[in-house]
């Protein structure tokens, strides 16, 4: 891990301690949401510093970040693989590729790219005439994090992402 | 994955078939190796689902393969929604300095 690394680091494991903390004590999805993002997002930018130069300023997709795991020599794939929950590295790519949509839905949700008229967790929309507060408002993705095993796997494997950087990045 | 000689045309390709593989978002992938450095691989990924923001000059995401190995390389991707794409081919959207189309290669899905 470099000096970059260490620091994006630190911010992610605090991220992601709110995160676990908001899950823990049930708080609203709008929140788990907002929390889940910001740590998918750190997650990547984190695991792109390893260059040693700044990934993109605009948003880092979570599923590059598997996906670029996913592309490193084999043997290292097989040990990231384990590290992740995942018996084998081929279990890790059929995983992503199931998981990928709803992956790319959360990022979606960021209010940068869900616009004027779309659910984000952060602020009511529409901005000119504010109809829905995140707080009470049912996102039909936090549905599918509740009921599909391979999406609730999501966040076990974030949860696992984030303690075994040190090991991957 | 195998490589002997280091061909940037086969990384290419395994790149694009692996990633069209794992999210099926990914519409086309075009390897771009005009003015590109030796053993640097360029890719366009166009992508309808992703989270993508239609601002500012367009970065690559770079990432190094193995850089003790033989076959040691970097990877450049830029992600782009088809609009995004469909205004770069019209030449009203700029590639990162230095990106050319000239001589592209298309991978689609198969």
């Amino acid at each position: 891990m470099n000096s970059y690394q260490r620091i994006w680091f630190e911010q992610l494991q605090s991220d992601h301690s709110v995160l676990v903390v908001l899950r823990k004590q049930g708080a609203a999805p709008c929140h788990q949401l907002h929390y889940l993002q910001m740590a998918t997002e750190k997650l990547g930018k984190a695991y792109f510093w390893r260059t040693g130069g700044p990934p993109p300023k605009s948003h880092v997709s979570f599923v590059r970040f598997l996906q670029v795991l996913d592309d490193r020599p084999r043997a290292e794939v097989d040990r990231i693989a384990k590290w992740l929950g995942f018996s084998r590295a081929v279990l890790l790519h059929e995983w992503i590729r199931q998981v990928s949509p709803l992956a790319h839905a959360l990022e979606r949700l960021a209010p940068a790219l869900a616009g004027d008229s779309g659910p984000n967790p952060e602020y009511p929309w529409p901005r000119a005439a504010p109809a829905f507060a995140p707080a009470s408002f049912t996102f039909p993705i936090w549905g599918e994090f509740k009921n599909a095993s391979r999406d609730r796997m999501l966040l076990q494997v974030i949860d696992t992402a984030v303690v075994q950087f040190p090991n991957y990045c | 994955m195998i490589a002997t000689k280091f061909n940037p045309l086969e990384w290419a390709a395994e790149y694009a078939q692996r990633h069209m593989e794992t999210d099926p978002g990914i519409c086309g992938v075009y390897y771009l190796p005009d003015r590109a450095a030796e053993r640097e691989i360029r890719l366009v990924e166009v992508n309808e689902i992703a989270a993508i923001r239609d601002e500012g000059e367009l970065e690559p995401l770079e990432f190094g393969f193995d850089p003790a190995g033989d076959d040691a390389h970097t990877v450049k991707i830029l992600d782009v929604s088809p609009d995004q794409w469909t205004r770069i081919g019209r030449g009203k959207l700029r590639l990162p300095a230095g990106w050319s189309l000239d001589n592209m290669r298309p991978f689609h899905r198969g």
